[in-house]
């Protein structure tokens, strides 16, 4: 499977490329603001960079399920599914691929945020100014000012809900490639029962909310069984079909 | 016998793309696919390979139901380009090598020097003529046991057809089985040993080339307009 990620990681290398290098302007942006005291400049910068994140993260969620459909629709799809591989190690690779992917521009973001901050701290109360914030963050870790067990049940649900989005969006591109094969229609489909699916499994969730009176409202384990579930059951759904229904 | 084809369906909404194809081929034969555009040439081969999943009927490789480790045994070439943009020539056999255990480095290597492609070049700068050599040195650098090559001589000059056809012949061997699909029949009459004629989705003749030749006095391009 090792080779298939990393073929697939290849893929999305150009859509890499330009987000690593939209992220290096605004930090030079962001420095060069520092250095000759344009807030303006900073501030910006820092704007972009904050409200690039968000969506540059969705957007690489998406990118996957628009290669995965480029690698049903065109020709190209000979070269992943003659590969003497099984249909399960084809959609595992690629799963981890596009979470790859996105933990890789998660990572740029919070490395570029991390050095704005650095430099920000600096600039503004100096070196020592620095070692005190970092001071107060470790005494703030070390002596429990920090919810661990909030912020990784935050991190670890948006993780599971993002991973089984991708596994909504793999199954609604393989029931389409299914059904309609190249037609023009396939694409449009695949959107339409991306967005039927995502209903159903949120009703599923609502429904079984009300069912054992659970609040919809707060993170809680219930929640991470839920979409873990979920997941994993889109996921068999899809390598079945994949595995007895789709041809390229 | 290396492949069977029993009652084999594909049905593409109303239309039967593949009709009930009932074939057999054997390991040390060149078998010559012919028919009309849209006859069932390519579907067929694509079952065949994988890639196309049948409606219906059994595909019986080395005496045992089709199943996807085959693949690694079975080399397919279509007939468009598929290999990935953003591929070298020499990423495409470092791809080649990644996945298939039969594929010969060192013989993508010669042949490409032999037909003028270099490692270098990029797949979307590649002419036609270059990605039709590609297609057929990739395809042919692994040590299969079933080749099926879709139109390898389409779209590609004289020089690059007699350089294909020599390399075919080069790889064909007692233990390989080639089956290849054209309308050239004139470039592929004389070295093929059996030519399968499919109509209408369905296998309509297999018969022997030389067989044809001495007792009925018949080219296989005879044949051809006879029958279809």
């Amino acid at each position: 499977m090792g080779k298939i990620i990393k073929y697939e990681w290849r893929k999305q290398r150009t859509a890499r490329l330009i987000i690593l290098f939209g992220l290096a302007v605004c930090l030079l942006a962001f420095l060069a603001g520092i250095i000759l005291k344009k807030d303006t400049t900073v501030a910006l910068s820092i704007g972009i960079m904050f409200a690039g994140a968000f969506l540059v993260i969705f957007y690489t969620g998406i990118e996957s399920l628009l290669v995965f459909n480029r690698d049903l629709r065109t020709k190209q799809s000979h070269m992943l599914w003659m590969i003497p591989k099984s249909v399960w190690e084809i959609l595992g690779g690629k799963f981890i691929a596009a979470i790859l992917q996105m933990f890789f521009v998660f990572a740029a973001f919070t490395v570029a945020g991390c050095i704005c901050f650095t430099v920000g701290m600096m600039k503004v109360g100096g070196i020592k100014m620095l070692f005190d914030a970092a001071k107060q963050l470790a005494d703030a870790i070390l002596l429990g000012g920090v919810d661990w067990k909030w912020f990784l049940m935050v991190m670890l649900f948006m993780f599971v809900a993002w991973a089984e989005i991708i596994m909504i969006g793999f199954l609604a591109i393989i029931i389409s490639r299914t059904l309609f094969l190249n037609s023009k229609f396939a694409g449009l489909f695949s959107v339409i029962l991306f967005f039927v699916i995502n209903w159903i499994v949120e009703k599923g969730y609502s429904l079984i909310c009300d069912l054992f009176h659970v609040s919809a409202l707060e993170i809680q384990i219930w929640d991470f069984v839920y979409y873990a579930v979920v997941g994993i059951a889109l996921f068999v759904i899809s390598g079945v079909l994949a595995d007895k229904k789709l041809s390229v | 016998m290396i492949l069977q084809c029993i009652g084999l369906n594909k049905s593409f909404g109303n239309k039967k793309a593949v009709n009930d194809f009932n074939i057999k081929l054997t390991e040390g034969k060149v078998y010559g696919l012919l028919g009309e555009n849209g006859s069932g040439k390519t579907t067929w081969m694509k079952m065949v390979a994988g890639l196309t999943k049948p409606t219906s009927g059994e595909i019986i490789y080395k005496e045992a139901p089709w199943n996807y480790k085959d693949k690694s045994e079975i080399a397919y070439m279509s007939t468009e380009p598929f290999f990935y943009d953003f591929m070298s020539i020499k990423d495409v056999g470092r791809y080649y090598a990644d996945f298939f255990e039969d594929f010969d480095t060192e013989k993508f290597q010669k042949m490409t020097d032999k037909v003028g492609l270099e490692e270098s070049m990029k797949i979307k700068t590649l002419s036609t003529g270059m990605t039709a050599k590609l297609k057929v040195v990739a395809t042919l650098s692994r040590n299969a046991s079933l080749f099926l090559l879709d139109e390898p001589l389409n779209g590609i000059d004289f020089k690059a057809r007699e350089e294909i056809i020599s390399i075919i012949l080069d790889e064909a061997d007692s233990k390989n089985c080639f089956v290849i699909s054209t309308h050239l029949i004139n470039e592929i009459e004389s070295f093929i040993d059996e030519a399968i004629f499919v109509k209408n989705g369905q296998l309509i003749l297999q018969t022997e080339t030389e067989k044809e030749r001495m007792q009925n006095g018949k080219s296989i391009a005879d044949i051809y307009m006879e029958i279809m």
